[in-house]
């Protein structure tokens, strides 16, 4: 195995951040699950206010997402727009 | 030091980067770390969501008063969420760790330590969503007498957020004013007590979500009667104060490894 350098150790470690940011990933999907299924459940008992369900629905799931997406974006950031190899200089 | 065991080599290895590269590193690790703390607001106000679907089916007229309760408690319960991400992008953009003076390997640390302290966050969100989720329950049920009933909701939110404080100020300590950095004896003792003093917060989960239940409750129950709001406000409190006496302990206990940390003296 090649000697590791510095900038190397900074790269390997934000590929460890990148991934452990993605572990937020759990909840959105819990919460979301959850929501869908009492969508479904109130369509099932009131099928005629589908329209307005489906859109509470997804306003609240959306909201949900919030914190999956910074997640992702930290990953990204470590991934395609580094700033802490910039630092090294 | 003498002897050589995994540790040792590894921590010999650690060493032998520059110190920047060290710290840059565990930061990006720190930041991955403190990302985790997402999870609790998925799962809250997803609950929440869920809630606010079933009011509208439940009392279709109604259900822009409800979803309104809605996205107020699940805009709290994003609070979390936010306050990690701001931890991350401290620590990619404006990191307070390159610039201090000590101990590379002790400094590197502070920064993993200060991430995994934020994973309290996941309580907060999920107690704060719940909570959200009565909330807009208790104001499709009763539309004309929700005032009460989403005042014990905020009230309650308010009180599951202290464990979330607490670990932000800890990482915030972690990263700014570890006092640990400099000046003493033993690296190893000190690097652990560093990263001891971040892994005690994740306690802050438990409170989190226990004091959100009681908020959702109290929330539940004042939706119902609120002419017994003030005695619902006391009991809730009172037991919230309780499901908060692990978060304390474990504030102490980070308190202590890095402001008397007893383990010195033994050696």
């Amino acid at each position: 195995m090649e000697p590791i350098t510095g900038k190397a150790l900074v790269l390997a470690c934000s590929a460890i951040g990148a991934g452990l940011a993605m572990i937020a990933g759990i909840g959105p999907g819990i919460g979301q699950g959850y929501a869908a299924g009492k969508g479904a459940e109130g369509v099932g008992r009131q099928p005629e206010a589908q329209g307005d369900i489906i859109r509470t629905m997804l306003l609240g799931a959306a909201v949900a997402e919030t914190t999956g997406i910074y997640g992702l974006i930290i990953a990204l950031v470590l991934l395609f727009a580094n700033p802490l190899v910039k630092l090294l200089q | 030091m003498e002897n050589t065991n995994f540790i040792v080599i590894f921590l010999n290895w650690l060493l032998s980067f520059d110190k920047k590269a060290l710290i840059l590193g565990a930061s990006a690790i720190g930041a991955g770390f403190a990302m985790i703390a997402g999870i609790g607001p998925g799962i809250g106000q997803g609950y929440a969501a869920g809630k606010g679907a079933e009011a509208t089916s439940t009392n279709p007229k109604g259900s822009k008063h409800s979803t309104m309760i809605m996205l107020l408690g699940a805009g709290i319960a994003e609070t979390s969420g936010i306050l990690s991400l701001v931890i991350a992008l401290i620590l990619l953009f404006g990191n307070p760790l390159i610039k201090q003076d000590g101990d590379g390997l002790i400094i590197a640390v502070s920064a993993i330590a200060a991430g995994i302290a934020m994973i309290a966050g996941i309580g907060p969100g999920i107690g704060q969503g719940y909570a959200a989720g009565k909330g807009c329950e208790a104001a499709s049920m009763n539309p004309d007498g929700s005032r009460p009933s989403t005042l014990v909701m905020l009230l309650g939110s308010a009180v599951a957020q202290t464990s979330g404080i607490f670990s932000l100020v800890i990482a915030l300590i972690l990263m700014y004013a570890n006092p640990l950095v400099t000046g003493h004896q033993s690296t190893i003792i000190v690097a652990a007590s560093t990263l001891g003093a971040g892994i005690a917060m994740i306690a802050g989960i438990g409170p989190g979500i226990g004091q959100g239940y009681a908020a959702g409750k109290g929330t539940e129950a004042t939706g119902k009667r609120p002419k017994y709001q003030s005695n619902v406000i006391k009991t809730m409190i009172l037991g919230q104060a309780v499901a908060q006496t692990t978060g304390i302990y474990a504030l102490v206990i980070s308190l202590v490894l890095m402001f008397a940390n007893p383990l010195m003296k033994l050696l």
